[in-house]
Parts: structure tokens; sequence; C-alpha cells
């Protein structure tokens, strides 16, 4: 069966296996690819996005919570602003891990720890809400607190001066005084006492009140709280003794700021209780956060790490598969491989043998054709100056036809002319028998007279006889009379003989003017057929004329086609003696042919030693098949081959040059 | 009878004047003294109870006259009238006859050296109506004896 296959197929067969092979392998390759390809498009689109928001949502969780944690310690609105920062970071991370979730088919975790996360961020954000809103009211707490604690010192001081001034008045004025006045003065010293208590007082409850604020110390603010009353105290006993007016308001002013500032610790007290638990909660929730997210990456980092550990091992799949798929291909492709090179070696050999022969059968094939073709020429030639002729030939046909055409054209109007004289004839037939009518009535009323002019003659016969008879009766005196009747009598006769000869003349014109009117009514009727004759002759002439022209038309045709013709014929000449360059051409491309078919039995054989032999073998074999009448065929074969090729390639067909689809033009010729 | 008597004394015809006319294919001659005139054919009235050849009378100028159709008369066959029939009028002893004839040919005047004897034909045949044979050029023309001819009917209108 292998030997029995041709090369092609042979070809065919161990590359096609090859190429199975190949596309087996690379199939199973690119599926195995695939795989990996999709669980890696799953870790870059899917856990690689996750884990890496994950991770930035957990710093910023972190970071929030330090910055929340600063702002409520420090109550700097620097961190608040970083803080909100972060927080809107924190919202982006989430929506991007919800769009994640939303696009990504396998994170199904994600999902519901984005909404849990989501609740837990917004309750965060709630708590740090509030924490702004009280640490503001601490705030405004405090600058109330300053603002009271202002009005406090002030207050004080006024009082204190004014004391004072007074102290120093009494002094100055009346150090000689009285016991009433130097107890008034003591009075005086008292009451500076005793604001002076009052303004420690109110600075130490100040300084416990910075104190608890730098601590944040509830218990510290209460502690400071405890120094009111004594300052209540200490402001009964100042009041009591206190008359002018002026003092009297300072001291209530006293007394009325060191209350607000006293409300306002008691506040701030309670704001920082508040502040304490809000950020206990903030924590509580922040971690709550972060465990949640901490969750999600850690479940991310897993899946990754198994997607990851699965491609390792498809790769590891595939590479054992193609190794084995490429050892088997390799040793499948050699095998093949040796078989198809000795299959195509042995067969190119053979044919190089063959084409050797072949060859010097070509060349001597090839002079027969440059014979051949010479002749070809020169027939060509022949038939060109055969197709002039015929071409002038035509020519002559052509005016001849025309000439033909204008001579029918010419009877044609000569025939009208003759239907016309010949209907003219007809009219001036009619004519005559009329006329011939006329003279045969006039000759009857010719007649008629004649017969009278006998009867007359006939009367003067018998008048005269009966004279004649008279005069003999009268005798001898009737004799003169006698001669007289006579005489008329012979008058009468010659009259009648006259009147005879005249009616037998008109008989006979009578007569001929009948035979006359038969032989026009016979002319008319012969000029009639003669008129249709020539209608006829007209249309006859005319269809010649017709005839004629498509004649001519046709001949214009042949010419034209006949013009062609040469044309084609000396191409043919040209083409004739292209081919007997060609087939010279082919005598040494013969020549050419047998040294390559050596070269080509060099190649086969590998060695010019081996070539020979080879060639020699196949040479032998071959004459033994030339023995068994193979060779002949082959030869012809070849022949054929080449007229064949030489026809398809060089030689116009007529078919081709001139249209010869001319039998619809020619139908109508 | 007496002029029938004379007739028969001189048998043979006189030389003098003759009017000749044609029956049939022979001319015959008549005395010219026994016409009285010549004319054309007109109609004439039928007479019964007469013999065929009495074809009737005819009023001539006042006069009524008989007419007889002579080529009855002779046995000759009857024709119709031509154009040259003519009644002649013939006075015998001023009684007038006429007969019917084919054609009226001349007045001629025959010597007696032209005068024959009408031939003997046989004793079975009579010839005394005819008065002789009158020879003119190469021609002959019987010379009728007309009160012969007529004599049986001359008798009728003087016995009537």
């Amino acid at each position: 069966m292998w030997k029995n296959m041709g090369l092609a197929a042979k070809l065919g067969l161990g590359f096609g296996l090859v190429v199975i092979i190949a596309i087996a392998l690379g199939s199973l390759a690119v599926v195995k690819m695939k795989a990996v390809e999709t669980d890696s498009t799953k870790l870059s689109k899917e856990y690689a996005p996750e884990v890496s928001i994950v991770s930035e949502f957990e710093r910023n969780v972190s970071g929030l919570m330090y910055e929340v944690r600063g702002y409520a310690f420090t109550e700097d609105s620097s961190y608040l602003d970083k803080a909100t920062k972060r927080l809107a970071a924190l919202k982006e991370d989430l929506s991007r891990a919800r769009k994640l979730s939303e696009e990504a088919k396998n994170l199904t975790a994600l999902k519901g720890a984005v909404e849990n996360v989501e609740k837990e961020v917004q309750a965060y954000e709630e708590a740090m809400n509030k924490t702004r809103e009280s640490i503001e009211a601490v705030e405004h707490m405090k600058a109330e607190m300053n603002k009271s604690a202002a009005e406090f010192v002030k207050s004080c001081n006024i009082y204190l001066e004014s004391q004072n001034n007074k102290f120093a008045l009494a002094i100055d004025t009346e150090s000689d005084a009285p016991d009433a006045k130097k107890a008034e003065l003591h009075e005086r010293l008292f009451k500076v006492t005793k604001i002076n208590d009052i303004i420690d007082l109110g600075n130490e409850v100040r300084i416990t009140a910075w104190k608890a604020g730098a601590s944040r110390d509830g218990a510290m603010i209460s502690e400071g709280l405890h120094n009111f009353p004594k300052m209540y105290g200490v402001w009964e006993e100042l009041i009591k003794i206190t008359r002018t007016k002026e003092d009297t308001e300072n001291l209530n002013n006293v007394k009325v700021s060191a209350h607000e500032y006293e409300e306002g610790m008691q506040a701030l007290a309670a704001d920082w209780v508040k502040l304490a638990e809000l950020g206990k909660r903030r924590t509580e929730i922040g971690m709550s956060v972060l465990k949640g997210a901490e969750e999600i990456a850690v479940a991310g980092i897993q899946s990754t790490t198994k997607i990851a550990e699965n491609a390792t091992q498809s790769l590891s799949a595939a590479s054992l598969t193609m190794i084995i798929g490429l050892i088997i291909g390799t040793i499948l492709a050699i095998i093949l491989a040796i078989f198809i090179t000795l299959g195509i070696t042995t067969a190119i050999s053979r044919v190089a043998a063959s084409l050797n022969e072949g060859s010097q059968q070509t060349t001597s094939a090839a002079s027969q054709v440059s014979g051949s073709a010479q002749q070809l020429s020169q027939g060509a030639t022949e038939q060109a100056s055969s197709l002039e002729e015929t071409s002038s030939a035509l020519d002559e046909m052509a005016s001849m036809t025309k000439q033909n055409a204008d001579n029918a054209a010419k009877a044609n109007q000569m025939a009208t002319e003759a239907k016309q004289h010949a209907e003219k004839g007809d009219v001036a037939m009619k004519e005559m028998q009329k006329a011939m009518i006329a003279i045969s009535e006039s000759s009857d009323k010719v007649g008629k007279i004649i017969k009278t002019i006998e009867e007359i003659s006939f009367q003067t016969n018998l008048l005269a006889l009966n004279a004649a008879v008279e005069a003999a009766r009268a005798g001898e005196h009737g004799k003169g009379f006698a001669v007289v009747a006579d005489e008329v009598r012979n008058l009468a006769q010659r009259a009648s003989v006259a009147a005879k000869d005249t009616q037998q003349l008109i008989e006979d014109s009578s007569t001929r003017t009948k035979e006359g009117t038969e032989i026009a009514k016979k002319a008319g009727d012969a000029l009639v057929q003669i008129s249709d004759a020539a209608k006829k002759v007209a249309d006859v002439v005319h269809e010649i004329a017709v005839a004629s022209k498509e004649q001519a038309e046709g001949i214009n045709q042949v010419t034209h086609a006949v013009s062609q013709m040469d044309q084609v014929t000396q191409q043919n000449a040209a083409s004739a003696e292209e081919s007997a360059a060609a087939a010279e051409e082919l005598s040494s491309q013969a020549e050419n042919l047998k040294d390559m078919v050596g070269e080509l039995q060099q190649i086969v054989g590998g060695s010019s030693a081996s070539a020979a032999a080879a060639f020699k073998a196949v040479h032998a074999v071959e004459k033994k098949r030339t023995v068994a009448s193979a060779a002949p065929k082959l030869a012809k074969a070849e022949h054929k081959d080449a007229r064949a090729s030489s026809k398809g390639s060089k030689v116009l067909k007529p078919e081709e040059v001139i249209p010869l689809d001319d039998k619809e033009g020619f139908k109508d010729f | 009878m007496a002029i029938t008597q004379s007739t028969q004394g001189n048998c043979l015809a006189k030389e003098g004047k003759y009017l000749t006319f044609a029956l049939g294919k022979e001319d015959y001659g008549l005395e010219i003294l026994k016409v009285r005139e010549i004319i054309g054919m007109m109609n004439i009235t039928a007479v019964p109870q007469v013999p065929g050849y009495v074809k009737g009378v005819i009023n001539l100028r006042g006069k009524v006259i008989p007419v007889i159709d002579l080529r009855l008369k002779f046995g000759m066959k009857e024709i119709d009238t031509t154009v040259e029939t003519c009644i002649i009028v013939i006075n015998l002893n001023e009684v007038l006859i006429g007969i019917i004839i084919d054609k009226v040919k001349e007045v001629l005047d025959i010597k007696q050296e032209n005068i024959e004897p009408a031939p003997n034909l046989g004793s079975g045949i009579h010839t005394d109506y005819i008065l002789g044979i009158g020879k003119v050029n190469e021609t002959v023309k019987i010379l009728l004896n007309i009160e012969k001819v007529l004599g049986e009917d001359l008798t009728m209108p003087a016995q009537a």
C-alpha cells in the first residue's frame, strides 16, 4: 500500500500525521493554558483586586481610627479633616468592593461582608459625627467658661482696685482719723482680703478645670466644683459689708460669672463622660470593621493561594503531557521522514531517467515542430495573399451588388412608370370604346338616313316607272316624256345603288367599329393586366432592391470578417514563425533539460558515482520497460502534452480573434 | 270574252314596251298598256271566302280593287313583304286588279326579233298564259298573258 501511494499522498500523509500530532499537543496545551488563564483571570480580576481593596480598606480604617482618636484627644480640627478624607477613601473602597462583588462571580463572601461592613462604617460615621458634636460643644463650653472667668476676674479686679483706691485715699487723707475711721479702714482691708480670697478660689477652680481638661478627668472637675460653695460663702460675707452701689454691682457680676463658670464646668464634665463613652464605642465599631476586613482579606488570600496551586498543578501536568507528546511526535516524524525520503528519492530517480529519455525525444520532436511551423508559416502567408484576393473580389462583388441595387431601384421606377402608362392606356382605351360606341350610334343614324334615301329612291323609281307607263299610254306624244321618265328612273336607280353602297359601307364600318370596340376592350383588359403585372414587377424589383441592399450589407460583413481573417492569418504566420523559433528554443532547452536531469540524478543519488549507478539501474529498468512497449506510449504522451501546452499557450484560437457568433448577422443575410 | 279571244288570236307577243318585274328568281314582263300604275305595298284588307291567293282589297284613291298574290297564283312559296314588294295595278277592260310581285324592274322596249313563242313543254302542261319569251342581254323575260293568268278572277268582278 505504501508503495502504491503517490508522492503527494505520501508527503501529505507524513506531514498530516506530524500536523495532527502538533495540533493534538497544541490543543492540549491550549486547553490547559486556558484553564490556567481562567484561574489567573479570576485571580487578577477578582481575588487580587479584592485583597488589594480590602487591605486598602483596612489601612484606611486604621488611619480613620487613628485620626478620630487624635481629634478626640486633641480637639484639633486638622485631625478631623484628615479623618473626613479617610472616611471618603473608605467609602470609595467600599463602593469599589461593592462593584467588584457585583461583577465577580466567585466572590460570594465579599458581597455579604461588604453589606455588613457598610452598616458598621455608617455606625462609625454616626459615632464620629457625634464625637465631633460633643467636641464642638466642649469647645463652646470652654469658650463660655473662659468668658465667664474673664468677667469674674475683671469684676474682682475692679472691686479690688476700687477698695484699694478707697483704702489708699482713706490712709492718705485721714491718717490721723478717729477710730471710726480706723474701723472703716479695717473693714476695707477685710473686703480686700475677702475679694482676694474669691480671686484665689476662682483661680484654683480654673486651674483645676485646666488640669482636668489636660488630663481628661471628670473627677477632677468635681473636685474643682467643691471650691464654689466656699467662694459663695466669702461672697455672702462681702456683700453684707459692701454699701457702694458700684461695688455691689461688681460683686453681683462676680457671682453671676462664677455661676456661669460652675455650670460650664458641670457641662464639660458631662461632655467628657460622653466623649469617653463615644470613643469606646468608636473603637469597638472600628475593631469590628477591621475584623471583617481582615476576614475578607484572609479569605481572598486563601482563594488566591488555592488558585495559584491549581495553576501550578495544571501547568506541570501540561508540561508533562507536552514532553511525552513531543517525544512520540518526534519519533513518528523521524520514521515518516525516512519513509517519505526513500519513496521520493526512488521515484525521482525513476522520473529523472524517464526525463533523460524524454528530453532526447523532445529534441527530435522540436526539430519536427520547427519544420512544420515553417510550413505553417508559408501556408499562412499563402492564405493571407488568397485572403487579400478574396477581399478584393468581395469588394468588386459589393460594388456589383450596389449597382444591382441601383439598377433594381431604377427598374422599380421604370416599372412604376410602366404601370402609370398602362393605366393611362387603359383610360385612353375606355375613352376610345366610348368614341367607338359614339361612332356606332352615328352609323346607325346614317343607316336610318340611308334608308330614307333608299325609300325616296324607291318611290322615285316607282314614280319614274309610272311616268313611263303613262308615257307609253300617251303613245307617240309621250315619247319625250318616256325618255325623261327613263332618266329619272336611272337617277333613282343610281341613288338607290349609291344608298345601298353607302349602307354597305356603313354596315362594314359598324361591324368594324364593333370589332374595334371588342379589341379595345381586350386591349383595355390587357392594359389592366399590364398594369397589374407592372405592379407585381415593381414589387418584385423592390424586393430585389431590398435583397440587394441586404446582400451588400452581408458582403460588407463578409469583407469585414475576411479582413479580420486576414489579420488572424498574418498573426498566424507570425505565430508560426515564433513557434519555429520556439521549437529551436525547445530543442536547446531539451539539451539543458538533459544536463539538469544529470544534476537531478546527482542530487538524488548524493554522489556522482552513486548517481551514475542509480541512473544506470533505472535506465536498465526503463529499457526493460521500453521493450515492454511502454516507452512509445510515454513519448507519445509527452508529444501530446507538448502540443497541448503549445496550443494552450501560444496559438490563438480563431474563435477568440474573430467573433464567429455572427450567426445572427448572417441569418438575415 | 272578246278580249280573250283577241289575245288568243294574237298568239305571239308583239314588239313594244314591257314592264318587267321579278318573282322569285325569274323576271317576267307585262304589256305596258295593260298596266294602270305601280304602287308600293300598302295595307290590304282581307276578304272572307276567297281563294288563298286573293289577299284582299285595297283602297286606291277611292277605288276598291282586289289584290292577288302572284306567287301563290303561280304555286310558289309565299314570302314576307320587303321594301321592294310592290303592287302593280292592272287595267283589263277598265277592270282594275292588283298583283303583288317581289320587285319592279324596268320598262323595256323589246324588238320582235327578240321575242320567241312559249316553248312546247308537252301536252300536259298549259303554257297559254305565256305570250312569249323575251331575250334581253343574255337574260330571258317571261312575257305574261295577264288576261289568261287572271282569267278566272276577272270573271268574278264581272259576274259580281
